[in-house]
Parts: structure tokens; sequence; C-alpha cells
């Protein structure tokens, strides 16, 4: 590339202005290049962000009236017991959802990497088919399983004397239901990525270790997790942002009040109740001030969340 | 068979024996077949005629309210959320006996439990008809071509528009003038023994009497019927449900 470069700039170096003119556009070339995602993501990204934000502050009917009502929105948010709920279903479900797939991904990926694993492209690729399912048909078929009277689980847990146990409506049932959900869908994408950072180790280094004497697991412990650090801070930085707007899985599980996930908001996400107050009651400046909540949350969390797991280093 | 339940009061007695006879649930649920529909059965519903808000002080929004929970505590429903998975598969396997029924319901009955054919009858609801409500068409201001729209909306909802709709899908005329019109009064249905699904439905609503729709109306019946569920299926106290779910629509709509 350098060379290249350089032979050119040489050639061209006798007719001055035309170098200059190059040289210009050489540097402006990337950029050019680039350009595309910055406008669509300006467009659809930047622009409704700080729509936003702009109409967070206004009592704003979609076809009628548009108050400027200053910061009113928010108060009347942070005394308002649905919000502080429903933020706390999202981050129990994201915990309940993330914490185990993340393991689960770990576990996984190590087991596939093995040296004696027949058939590993299959097993490796059959990990994407809950990833490439549509999120609408999963959630019907777990909703269905889990169901109280009919559903698969409970009719198993007949046969131990279980009586049956009624997920959706208890708070703990309905976010372990979510989290079941959420966790199918993504352990296989996260297991591939941790798997391919697996594979860039060099196997030297496991066979050093072994003749060392490590075992299974201190090789797993002192090799494969720092290697995995990259990895593993980009997916809980990815599974922050995702798990605190799972909106489609809770909007499924209640027929009769799709919008609350139930009679008394057990399973209520930030998001569905942002969906519910504006597109629901039509309260698009309530709407709003509850996305600028989320906004915040889920930057300050996964903020938290880089900074802590970027403290995973190699033990001396 | 409407005869075994003239009132609510008669309608929950009747589902007593029902249950204790078979062991089985009477009636899907509390909420959408007996709270949704005493509520509605009445000149006065969550709005006075004048557009007032008056849901805590209309006497029939209380005893709807009551009706629900006293079903509940006879345990006779089937904890069956209206439309829920469950629910479908509970018409199928003979789970309860009874649902309240709009005639736009039967449809769904008959595409969830094909298999029930001829099991089901049709009869007059307790307390009289009433009023689930209904869907609103309107036409944007930004129509490009409001005329054709209208043009449209005035042929598909004229009298013989609805008529031949209802003879199809099921969708209850608002037309009286087809009410008298034989082929809808000589409409049965076979999947529900043959019941006079022509007249059975008209005859009811000639004596209805309208009652006020507020822009909150939706979200005050939500709640209220969130209250009954929540003491049916979840862990709800029937003693404090009309005070929590009072207290929720005034979050809800802020009076």
């Amino acid at each position: 590339m350098t060379t290249t470069l350089s032979t050119r700039r040489a050639q061209a170096a006798p007719a001055g202005t035309t170098s200059v003119r190059q040289s210009i556009t050489e540097r402006i070339a990337p950029y050019a290049y680039i350009a595309p995602f910055f406008l669509i993501f300006a467009v659809f990204g930047l622009v409704p962000l700080l729509f936003t934000f702009y109409v967070a502050l206004f009592d704003w009917n979609p076809i009628g009236e548009h108050v400027f009502v200053g910061l009113d929105n928010f108060t009347r948010l942070f005394a308002d017991t649905r919000f502080w709920d429903a933020a706390w279903n999202t981050i129990s479900i994201w915990l309940l959802s993330t914490v185990p797939q993340l393991l689960l991904a770990l576990g996984l990926a190590h087991l596939l990497n093995h040296a004696r694993l027949r058939m590993a492209v299959f097993f490796r690729m059959s990990m994407l088919v809950p990833y490439i399912t549509s999120v609408a048909a999963t959630t019907i078929v777990f909703s269905q399983m889990f169901d109280r009277d009919y559903g698969l689980l409970n009719w198993l847990l007949g046969f131990a004397g279980v009586e049956p146990i009624d997920f959706k409506q208890s708070v703990w049932g309905s976010h372990v239901l979510i989290a079941v959900m959420v966790t199918w869908r993504w352990f296989g994408y996260t297991t591939l990525l941790y798997l391919a950072s697996l594979q860039a180790i060099p196997r030297a280094i496991y066979e050093a270790a072994a003749v060392d004497g490590a075992g299974g697991w201190k090789q797993f412990r002192h090799i494969s997790i720092p290697s995995l650090r990259p990895v593993i801070v980009f997916t809980i930085v990815t599974s922050t942002i995702g798990g605190l707007q799972i909106f489609t899985e809770p909007l499924l599980v209640s027929r009769l009040s799709p919008l609350t996930c139930g009679p008394v908001r057990q399973c209520q996400t930030l998001t569905l109740f942002l969906y519910e107050q504006g597109f629901g009651q039509f309260q698009f400046g309530y709407g709003a001030a509850i996305g600028v909540a989320l906004f915040v949350l889920v930057v300050g969390l996964a903020t938290v969340n880089y900074v802590l797991s970027t403290r995973i280093r190699p033990e001396r | 068979m409407g005869k075994l339940w003239p009132t609510w009061d008669a309608f929950i007695e009747t589902g007593k024996k029902y249950t204790a006879a078979t062991k089985k649930a009477f009636v899907d649920n509390a909420g959408t077949s007996v709270f949704h529909q005493a509520v509605n059965q009445g000149p006065q519903k969550y709005y006075d005629p004048s557009g007032n808000v008056v849901y805590s002080t209309s006497p029939q929004v209380k005893t709807a309210f009551d009706l629900a929970l006293k079903a509940v505590q006879a345990g006779i429903t089937a904890k069956q959320s209206s439309f829920s998975d469950g629910w479908s598969a509970g018409i199928g396997k003979d789970q309860f006996a009874v649902i309240s029924a709009p005639s736009w319901l039967l449809e769904q009955i008959r595409n969830n439990a094909p298999g029930t054919k001829g099991k089901w009858d049709i009869a007059t609801i307790p307390g009289g008809a009433g009023n689930w409500g209904g869907s609103y068409l309107a036409i944007p201001k930004g129509a490009k071509n409001p005329k054709a729209a209208w043009d449209y909306i005035s042929k598909t909802q004229s009298p013989q528009g609805q008529l031949a709709h209802f003879v199809v899908t099921g969708a209850l005329p608002t037309t009286p003038s087809v009410y008298k019109d034989p082929k809808l009064t000589a409409l049965k249905d076979p999947f529900f023994s043959d019941a006079p699904t022509g007249t059975i439905y008209t005859n009811s609503l000639l004596g209805l009497k309208p009652f006020y729709i507020g822009p909150d109306s939706s979200a005050i019946g939500q709640e209220l019927l969130n209250a009954i569920t929540n003491v049916e299926q979840g862990k709800g106290d029937p003693a404090k449900a009309w005070d929590s779910a009072l207290a929720n629509i005034k979050t809800a709509i802020g009076k």
C-alpha cells in the first residue's frame, strides 16, 4: 500500500497543482467512503434522538396541540410508581438473562473449541438456529410451553407431583420466563463470538501449559479467559444495551393486557412502558421523557460495565 | 338456557351447581365474561352524559366489579384470560362451559375449537343486552381522496352492506332497519346447535340504552379489569381490589 502511494506521488510530482489536488482528494476519500453510514445514522439515529429530547419538554398530542411544559414530564415521571416498577423489572430481567447467558456461552465455547470434538462444524452452526428464528415465534412457543394449564413444562412437572406453576402471573415467574427466552435467543451468538476468539489463541500455549501440569480448569481460567478479555467486554456492553431494551418478549406474553405485560405490570419493561404511554395512551411527551430516562440508564450501566469488565486482567 | 340465569346472581348460583356437580369450571374468567359484560348493561358507565368522569361513584361500575369478585370467590371461573393461549386451548378441551360471546366472537370459537361443533348453544346474557364496544372509521385530514373514502364507507356500512357482512363474518349490523330482513331472521348456526344467531342478538338490542364513552374509557376499563384479573389469577386481595383499581386509574389518567 505504502509503496504504491509513494510511487504515484513521485510520478505526479512534476505537475505541481495536480499533486496538491490529488493529495486533498486522497485525504478526503476515506471520509467519503464512510459518509453514507454517518449520513444515514444522522437521519435515522441522531435526529430522532435529539428530537426525543425536544418532545420530552412538551405535552405533545400526536394529532393536536403541542404545549411547552418544561420539565413537568420528568417531575411526573420520577413520582410515577409505574416508572420505578418498570425500571426494576427491566434491570431484573436483564440480570436474569445476561449473567447466565454469558456464563453459558463461555462454557459452550470452551467445549466447542475442544480439539477432539467430532462434527464440530455441525455443533457450531446449530448454535445459531435460535438466533435466526423470529423473536415473535420464539416468544409464542415459549409462552405456550410455560402455560399454566396446557403448558409442556407444567405437564412434565405434573409427573413429578408438582402443582402447576403460573409463571405469567407472578413477578419472578414472568421475569424468569422472559429471561429464558432472551437467553435462548442470544446464547448461540455470544458463544460463536467467544469461540472465534478462542480459536485465535495458539494451541502451543495450551500444550505448554499442559506440559507444565495445568489441568483443563486451570487452562480455562488462566489462558482462555484473559485472552477473551476484549470480546467479553464487547459482549457485556452490547448485552447491556440490548438487555435493557427488551420489548417483543414482554409484549407478547400477556394477551389480555399486552401493553402492561399482565394485570399488575409484573413484567412491563421500560421500553414497553414507553410504548404504552406513547402509542397506547398517545402521550408522546411523556413517552419521550421515558425514552430519555431509558437512554440515561443504558449509557450509565453500559459505562459501569465497561469500566468493571476492563479490569479482567491476566493474573501474574 | 337463558331461563337459568335472568340475573347475574342467578348466573353465579347456576355456576356453583355446575361446578359442584362436574368438578369443572363454569365460566372462562370473571374479568371479561362477568365484569366487562355487567358494566356495559345500563345507561351510564365511566362518564356521565355531559362528559364528566364518574367511574368512582357510578353504581353500575361498582355493582359489576363486586359481581366479578363474587364469581371469583365462588370458585366457578377457569382463570383463563380471554384470547390467551390457555383460553384458546381451554375452549377445545371443555375446560369451561360458558363464555360471554358477542356475535363476532362466535367465529373465534369456531376457529379455535373445530372439534366442538354441535356442543355449544347460544343463550341470552344475564342482566340484559349490553354494549361491549365497537370500532370507529375515520378519514384523516390529510387523506388524498376523502370523497372516495366516504363513498366506500357509505357503501360498506349501508344497512344492506352491514347485513351482507353479518351473514359472512358475524359482525352485528348497527342498523335496526335490517333486523326484520329474512336473510337475518332466518340465520341459524349449525356449529352452535342451530341457535338462531340472526335474531338472538338483534332482539336483545332493540331496547338498549346508549351510554357516553369518553376519551379515557378504555384506560379506566383496563385498570378495573386488571384489578379483577389480579384477584382471580394473582395474589390480589379482594378487599383492596376496588381501592387499588381507583388509585391506578388516577395514576393513569390523572383524574
